[in-house]
C-alpha cells in the first residue's frame, strides 16, 4: 500500500517529522551497533537510491533535525521522508526479537515482576539501551536532556519502534508522523 | 467453506467464510474466533471490524505518545496502569481482558495481517483517519475581506500593548460601504491560569513549529507578540518594536516578506472570523539559528 501524502500542503515537510525520523534511527542505533549499516544496506534493498544515493547524503537527510549540531536549514522532501519511513520500518522490524524481548522486560519491569520472575539479569539490557541512547543524543544534539527526560523518550521510541515492527509498520509510522495534523 | 488463521506469539486469530468468486478469495464472513490474553472472542463481520477499527485507532494514540481511552460501539479500550483493558460487548455477551503491551501488539498484528491480506475479506482495510495537511491550507478567495478583518485582528493584538493617548476624531467619513461585520465592542479577558497558559504556549510552539518550512532568510532574530483564543488559535500578531529595531531601515521591506516566509499570516487568517472570549498573548521568536522560542 503506498504512502499517502496529504494533497494541497506544504511543499516539504514539518520539521517534526525530520526530527522524529532521526530519533528513531537513533534508538535503532542505540539498539545495534550495525544498525547504519542495516540502514543502508534497506536503501539498496528497497530501491531507494534515488532518494538516498549515498552514506553521506543519508547524513544530510538525517541533519534536517532541527536538534542536530550539524543542523543544516534544509527541510526534507516528501519523498525523502517517505524513504526514511520505509528504511526505519525495514530495519525494525528485522530487530523485531530484539524489540519484543526488551518491551517484555520494560513491560516486567514497570509491573515489578522481574524479580519474581527471576529475570533481574534481563534489565542491564534496557538499561544498556537507556545508557546508549542517551550518549548518542548527548553528542549529537545541541540542547541536552535531563537524565529522567532522556530515559523518557528512549523508551517511548522503543515502544514505538515496536509498533512499527509489524507488518502494516510503514502506515502506522506515516500516520503518526502526521498526527497532531488530526484533530 | 474456506479458513484462514493469523498467528502471533501471544494471539490467534481464525476467520471462516465463503468466497463468492473463483478464486478462493474470501469475501463472506461466517466468524472469526480470535484467542488473546487467555480469552476469546468471537463474532460476525461488524466485530471484527469494529474490534479493527478500535485496536488500530488506540495503537495509532499509543505511538504518537498518548495512550487515551476509546470507546466506539461495541469496543471500550482504557489504559489500566502499565496494562490495557478491553471490553467487548457482542451478542455472545461481553468479554473483558487484561492485556500488556506485548499482547497488544500481537492483537494490533494478526488484524493488520488480516486487513492487508488481499485474499481474506478485501474490504477490510486498515482503518487510519484521514491524513491532513500540518496546517489547512488557505482560501484564496479571501481577499475581499481581509481588510475588514484585519483591523479586528490589530485591534485585539493593539489591546496587549499600552493604549496611546487617544484622539477625538474631529470628522467621522464613513464612505465605506456598510460592514457585515459588526463593531467589536467586546473585549476578550486575558487568561490567567497558568495550567491552561502552559498547555496554549506548548500548543502554539507545536503549531508554528510544524508550519515553519520555509528556508530563512532574515538574519536578525523576529520576535513577535502573538496572540492565541483559548483553543490555541492565532488570531492576530505583532512584531515587537526591538525587532523594527534590530531591522532598521529594511524593517519595512523584510516584514512584508515574512507575511509569506514565516507561518504567522497563514495561520491567522484561517481565524479571521474569530470572536474569542478569552485570549493569552505569546512573545514568539524565529532565531536565526533556526530555534523557535514561545514565551
Amino acid at each position: 500500500m503506498p504512502l499517502e501524502v496529504p494533497t494541497d500542503l506544504l511543499p516539504r515537510c514539518p520539521r517534526s517529522v525530520a526530527m522524529e525520523l532521526d530519533n528513531l534511527m537513533m534508538a535503532l542505533e542505540s539498539l545495534n551497533l550495525e544498525a547504519v549499516e542495516a540502514l543502508l544496506a534497506a536503501v539498496q534493498e528497497l530501491g531507494l537510491e534515488k532518494w538516498v544515493p549515498h552514506r553521506v547524503a543519508f547524513w544530510q537527510l538525517r541533519n534536517t533535525n532541527p536538534l542536530r549540531n550539524s543542523y543544516q536549514r534544509e527541510a526534507l522532501q516528501w519523498e525523502e521522508a517517505k524513504a526514511l519511513v520505509a528504511i526505519v520500518c525495514r530495519v525494525a522490524q528485522q530487530l523485531h526479537t530484539v524489540l519484543r524481548f526488551l518491551v517484555t522486560t520494560y513491560q516486567q519491569q514497570l509491573e515489578g515482576k522481574l524479580e519474581a520472575l527471576g529475570m533481574q539479569q534481563n534489565q542491564g539490557y534496557v538499561d544498556f539501551y537507556v545508557d546508549r541512547f542517551q550518549e548518542l543524543y548527548a553528542h549529537r544534539m545541541r540542547s541536552p536532556l535531563s537524565r529522567p527526560e532522556g530515559q523518557e523518550l528512549a523508551l517511548q521510541l522503543l515502544v514505538e519502534l515496536f509498533f512499527i515492527s509489524g507488518s502494516g509498520g510503514e502506515q502506522r509510522l506515516w500516520h503518526s508522523l502526521m498526527d497532531g495534523a488530526v484533530e | 467453506m474456506l479458513q484462514r488463521s493469523y498467528i502471533t506469539p501471544s494471539c490467534a486469530l481464525l476467520v471462516e467464510g465463503l468466497s463468492t468468486v473463483d478464486d478462493q478469495q474470501m469475501t463472506l464472513l461466517t466468524r472469526f474466533i480470535c484467542q488473546v490474553g487467555g480469552k476469546e472472542i468471537s463474532g460476525g463481520k461488524e466485530l471484527l471490524i469494529y474490534l479493527t477499527q478500535g485496536v488500530s485507532h488506540f495503537c495509532q494514540r499509543l505511538l504518537s505518545g498518548e495512550g487515551a481511552e476509546y470507546h466506539h460501539d461495541q469496543v471500550k479500550i482504557t489504559p489500566q496502569g502499565q496494562r490495557y483493558h478491553l471490553r467487548i460487548t457482542s451478542e455472545d455477551g461481553e468479554v473483558e481482558l487484561d492485556l500488556d503491551r506485548i499482547q497488544l501488539f500481537d492483537l494490533m498484528e494478526v488484524l493488520d495481517q488480516l486487513c492487508l491480506d488481499a485474499q481474506t475479506l478485501p474490504d477490510v482495510v486498515i482503518p487510519f483517519p484521514a491524513l491532513r495537511p500540518p496546517t489547512s491550507p488557505v482560501n484564496p478567495a479571501v481577499p475581499a475581506v481581509v481588510g475588514i478583518t484585519s483591523v479586528l485582528a490589530i485591534a485585539l493584538a493593539l489591546w496587549f500593548v499600552p493604549i496611546p493617548e487617544p484622539k477625538r476624531e474631529e470628522t467621522v467619513p464613513a464612505p465605506t460601504p456598510v460592514s457585515p461585520v459588526p463593531a467589536p465592542v467586546l473585549v476578550p479577558k486575558p487568561i490567567t491560569d497558568p495550567a491552561e497558559l502552559a498547555k496554549l504556549r506548548s500548543d502554539l510552539f507545536t503549531l508554528l513549529d510544524r508550519a515553519w518550512v520555509n528556508t530563512r532568510t532574515f538574519t536578525v532574530p523576529l520576535t513577535y507578540k502573538v496572540t492565541v483564543d483559548e483553543r490555541g488559535r492565532i488570531i492576530g500578531y505583532q512584531e515587537t518594536p526591538e525587532t523594527r529595531e534590530r531591522l532598521g531601515e529594511e524593517a519595512e521591506e523584510v516584514l512584508a516578506r515574512m507575511t509569506e516566509e514565516l507561518p504567522l499570516e497563514t495561520l491567522k487568517q484561517q481565524n479571521q472570523d474569530l470572536k474569542p472570549d478569552r485570549v493569552a498573548t505569546f512573545t514568539v521568536t524565529f532565531d536565526i539559528t533556526n530555534q523557535l522560542l514561545v514565551e
